[in-house]
């Protein structure tokens, strides 16, 4: 099945216009929409996903949805298909997964206001010995890398519950850049597959 | 509608033993009923507990305020808890995010019990 850029997939009909498409702020790929995998195509959850051919081996998958934490299983295994495709080897697929699964649940939980329908958008990218992911949304602006860091040594009794994700995804990743680019959030995560980490 | 936290509870040499079946624990709903049901235990008088996370390969930070609202409850009521089998990721999760400080960490429910259990 092959769509256009102004078709999507969603429960089994291809739709001119989808709902949440006219929130979307797309970035221009440049890609084909393909039928990655039907994993993410079995249910009534509008997504795309989209992979980037780079001469004979895909290096890059994106994957787009509405922002809601009804979604994050799909993004979940939008996520380890792509890495296993890429070929990312297991001890940092890890650490890779642990801090969009954390990006993204910030996205789902705070990014739009409550009742509203926005979208999320994730692409993976192996470029030689790293793997980028740049992780978009139109909500609310967000800067992570101004996120106090917690601290993380306090005692039961005054440890506060929140603010673990953004810490563990600073230490999880070798890299954490934040722009706000026409009304979006781009927060890019890179992880360096040949380093130390 | 999310499924919730499936759990398996067993009491052995006096620990009050909690598998996690979910393989995946990043729906932050299913959070609010892994904090209420820890701390139901608590509150029912298990005085110490051991979650084995052998089943979980991913969890996100929203668990983490779980188990540290059960923590919180387990020192009110002077209770213990403990964890057994994580994968290294998750235990690298725990080291960064300071929850091994708060917590026992054990490779394995014997070790767990070889502890915890009464003798």
């Amino acid at each position: 099945m092959a769509l256009d850029e102004r078709q999507e997939y969603n429960g089994g009909n291809i739709c001119e216009k989808p709902i949440w498409q006219s929130r979307v702020n797309y970035i221009e790929t440049g890609g084909i929409i393909c039928n990655y995998s039907n994993t993410f195509m079995n249910n009534n959850i509008p997504c795309r996903t989209t992979e980037i051919p780079d001469k004979a081996k895909p290096a890059k998958f994106a994957f787009e949805t509405i922002a809601d934490t009804g979604h994050l299983e799909k993004i979940a295994d939008f996520v380890e298909h792509s890495l296993n495709d890429l070929g990312i080897q297991e001890k940092y697929r890890g650490h890779i997964c642990v801090a969009i699964d954390e990006a993204v649940t910030n996205v789902a939980l705070y990014a739009y206001p409550k009742n509203a329908k926005g979208y999320i958008r994730i692409t993976i990218e192996r470029i030689k010995d790293r793997v980028l992911v740049e992780i978009t949304d139109s909500g609310i602006a967000f800067n992570p890398l101004h996120h106090p860091v917690p601290d993380v040594t306090a005692s039961i009794e005054k440890r506060l519950i929140g603010g673990l994700g953004v810490h563990l995804m600073r230490k999880m990743m070798d890299e954490m850049h934040y722009r706000r680019i026409n009304n979006a959030n781009c927060l890019s995560l890179v992880k360096h597959i040949g380093g130390p980490k | 509608m999310t499924d919730p936290v499936q759990f398996m509870e067993e009491n052995r040499q006096g620990v009050t033993i909690v598998h996690i079946v979910n393989q995946r624990l990043i729906e932050p709903q299913l959070s609010d009923d892994l904090t209420r049901r820890l701390c139901a235990l608590i509150e029912g008088g298990t005085l110490s507990m051991l979650i084995d996370m052998g089943a979980v390969a991913r969890i996100s930070s929203v668990f983490f305020r779980s188990f540290i609202m059960a923590g919180k409850k387990a020192n009110e009521k002077k209770a213990r808890i403990a964890f057994c089998n994580l994968t290294p990721v998750i235990k690298e999760g725990f080291v960064i995010t300071g929850l091994d400080k708060l917590f026992k960490i054990y490779e394995s429910e014997g070790k767990a019990l070889g502890e915890l259990g009464e003798r």
